[in-house]
């Protein structure tokens, strides 16, 4: 189509009259063809003009030569509508990045409820409803109206009420989601004050394997319904929700599992026990991880003669959940072996049979330490299974090495073993340690080993401490000397013979009197 | 101190292996040693002594402990004897504390080592 500067149109060619039938030769353009090339015309635009004329969307592309322009009109209706998809594909595309974002950000079943709902409601309803599957009555639940805060609740309901809702929470597969009368929707479903429903879509949301739980979308009555392609990326949303939520609910379990073990194989509070003071101090080769290879227990007598108690440190190779299994099931034999306490190298022995065997060589070193209060003092039988012997800090600050060695348990078919005898008076104390204490890397250039000699000169500053001073100091010098290194687990274990106690009718000042 | 583990397997003579420990055997470096000494071995059948010269060997933990044991099984395994060389006084000190020594060179201690297997 040509038209020169005046407005007037000089040509026409076949497509064009059939587009503008009112338009023709010698007649002026304005009101002749569609508005807005007219004015483009006049503006005497350069560049492309887009409009539509009718049902279907052009270009009009200006060509101009001395006094005319010709007008060059394409057809772009298909290439608009595939534009306008493909922005609303990546709206949606970056919705769900970004609700996959939010869903995940939290491991917690409540937090992502949250989050799911909000979202819902938000970009893909007035409403949303999300319920979670349930072992109980009631049904752990997130209601959420667009631009409101999600309020949590427990509903007391039969899910059946709504078509769908019931299969959608035991978890049968995805259905298409279904399409509801409205009018038949149970109060419970409606947030307060929503006003009349105009449709409402059930979506269930799949887990891995388990239910996940259910997305209940809502529609206020004035409002257009869910169209097949909106219905379809409700279900995009529900599968991330969806798997959002049965992880976050399978890692509430492992937590909870992880919970209880932890409880069975935490080292125990140890405290005076048949007039000997025990105190232990326990650090895990993983900050953050309570549960390692190192293990103590306090045992009280269970043999028919005397007090004696039996104190065991020990060390399971290996680091973190594996070993920590294994020294789980090393401290339950030993409660069962307790009555053959009196005899160390047996009872070894028959340790060494339960656990031998296994096909990963993992061993287990350790001290078996019997204590006997007698008068003041309290005599002690030691036996090292491969094990770093204890030490003896003296009243006067002398550190002795307990003289017992034995072997390793649980991978040699025979097991040797000595056990020491030692008298502890007043303020003296047994210090049994892993090697993760003396292996401990640190110091200055952060490469050396903290080793035996620091350890006793520690140790030898500790005579006349209550035990769990002497253990809190030996944990807290190697924790220094590592720093921000990384260590193995180490455990110390201290014996103390008490050194007496002030009456408290002399006062507790000066010289008085002890009590045994 | 932290210098990771090298192992070097060599054959020297066919029924003869020697196996270089150079760095630590600990935590951090555990298996290197184990699956140098299987799979070699799996590929000369005829070796009768494997010779870790641990001369080289500097800082071995409980899990470095537990590697020699675990070699110390598949040497077994494959018919072959295992023997620590050139034992510096930490290794030593070690095997004595754990009374591994016997079990592990089985030096002066072949009933035993027969007895094992």
């Amino acid at each position: 189509m040509v038209v020169d500067r005046s407005g007037t149109v000089r040509a026409l060619n076949e497509a064009a009259r059939a587009l503008f039938p009112a338009a023709g030769f010698g007649r002026p353009a304005a009101g002749t063809i569609a508005d807005w090339l007219a004015e483009a015309h006049q503006r005497g635009s350069d560049e492309v003009a887009r409009g539509e004329v009718g049902e279907r969307a052009f270009a009009a592309h200006p060509v101009p030569h001395g006094e005319a322009v010709t007008w060059w009109l394409i057809d772009e209706t298909e290439t608009r509508s595939a534009r306008e998809a493909l922005a609303r594909e990546q709206e949606r595309t970056a919705f769900l990045s970004d609700a996959s974002a939010a869903l995940l950000g939290s491991l917690n079943l409540d937090r992502c409820m949250e989050v799911a709902a909000r979202l819902a409601a938000q970009h893909l309803a007035d409403a949303a409803l999300v319920l979670a599957p349930t072992t109980g009555a009631t049904f752990p639940a997130v209601s959420c109206v667009r631009g409101g805060e999600p309020t949590r609740t427990r509903l007391e309901i039969d899910p059946d009420e709504l078509p769908g809702l019931g299969e959608a929470l035991q978890g049968f597969p995805p259905v298409p989601s279904r399409w509801l009368d409205p009018g038949a929707a149970p109060s419970w479903v409606l947030p307060e004050g929503f006003g009349p429903v105009g449709s409402i879509v059930v979506t269930p949301l799949p887990g891995h394997g388990v239910p996940a739980g259910a997305l209940v979308l809502l529609r206020r009555g004035d409002r257009a319904s869910f169209s097949d392609s909106e219905e379809l990326f409700a279900r995009l949303f529900a599968a991330r929700a969806g798997a959002a939520m049965s992880a976050a609910r399978v890692f509430a379990l492992q937590a909870s599992i992880t919970d209880t073990l932890m409880r069975e194989l935490l080292p125990p509070t140890l405290e005076q026990l048949g007039g000997v003071e025990y105190a232990g101090r326990y650090r895990p080769a993983r900050d953050g991880e309570r549960i390692g290879g190192d293990f103590y227990d306090v045992h009280s007598a269970i043999t028919a003669e005397g007090e004696e108690s039996l104190a065991v440190l020990g060390d399971v190779c290996g680091k973190g959940l594996d070993a920590a299994v294994l020294t789980g099931k090393i401290r339950t034999t030993l409660r069962a072996l307790l009555p053959m306490a009196d005899d160390h190298h047996r009872l070894l022995d028959l340790l060494n049979r339960t656990l031998g065997d296994n096909a990963d060589a993992r061993y287990v070193t350790l001290v078996l330490a019997s204590a006997r209060r007698e008068g003041a003092t309290v005599r002690l039988r030691v036996t090292c299974a491969g094990h770093p012997p204890p030490l003896i800090v003296r009243a006067d600050g002398r550190v002795e090495e307990v003289d017992s060695q034995g072997s390793l348990i649980g991978v040699l078919p025979e097991i040797e073993s000595t056990t020491a005898e030692i008298t502890l008076h007043p303020g003296e104390t047994c210090l049994l340690y892993t090697d993760g204490i003396v292996e401990a890397k640190g110091g200055p250039l952060g490469d050396a080993m903290f080793g035996e000699e620091r350890l006793e000169q520690a140790v030898a500053e500790c005579a006349n401490m209550p035990a769990d001073a002497v253990v809190e100091r030996v944990q807290m010098l190697a924790s220094q000397w590592i720093g921000r290194g990384s260590h193995d687990d180490m455990a110390v274990l201290a014996i103390t013979a008490p050194r007496g106690q002030h009456l408290a009718a002399v006062g507790g000042h000066g010289r008085g009197r002890y009590t045994a | 101190m932290t210098t990771g583990l090298t192992c070097t397997w060599t054959t020297p003579e066919d029924a003869t292996a020697a196996v270089t420990i150079s760095g630590d055997l600990e935590f951090a470096t555990a298996g290197t040693l184990l699956r140098l000494v299987t799979e070699r071995l799996a590929g000369h059948p005829g070796v009768r002594d494997v010779r870790l010269d641990c001369g080289e060997l500097g800082f071995c933990d409980s899990s470095g402990l537990s590697e020699l044991m675990k070699v110390h099984r598949v040497v077994v395994e494959a018919g072959a004897r295992l023997h620590l060389d050139n034992r510096q006084p930490a290794l030593d000190r070690l095997l004595l504390r754990t009374g591994t020594a016997v079990y592990l060179t089985g030096e002066a201690a072949d009933t035993r080592a027969r007895r094992d297997s």
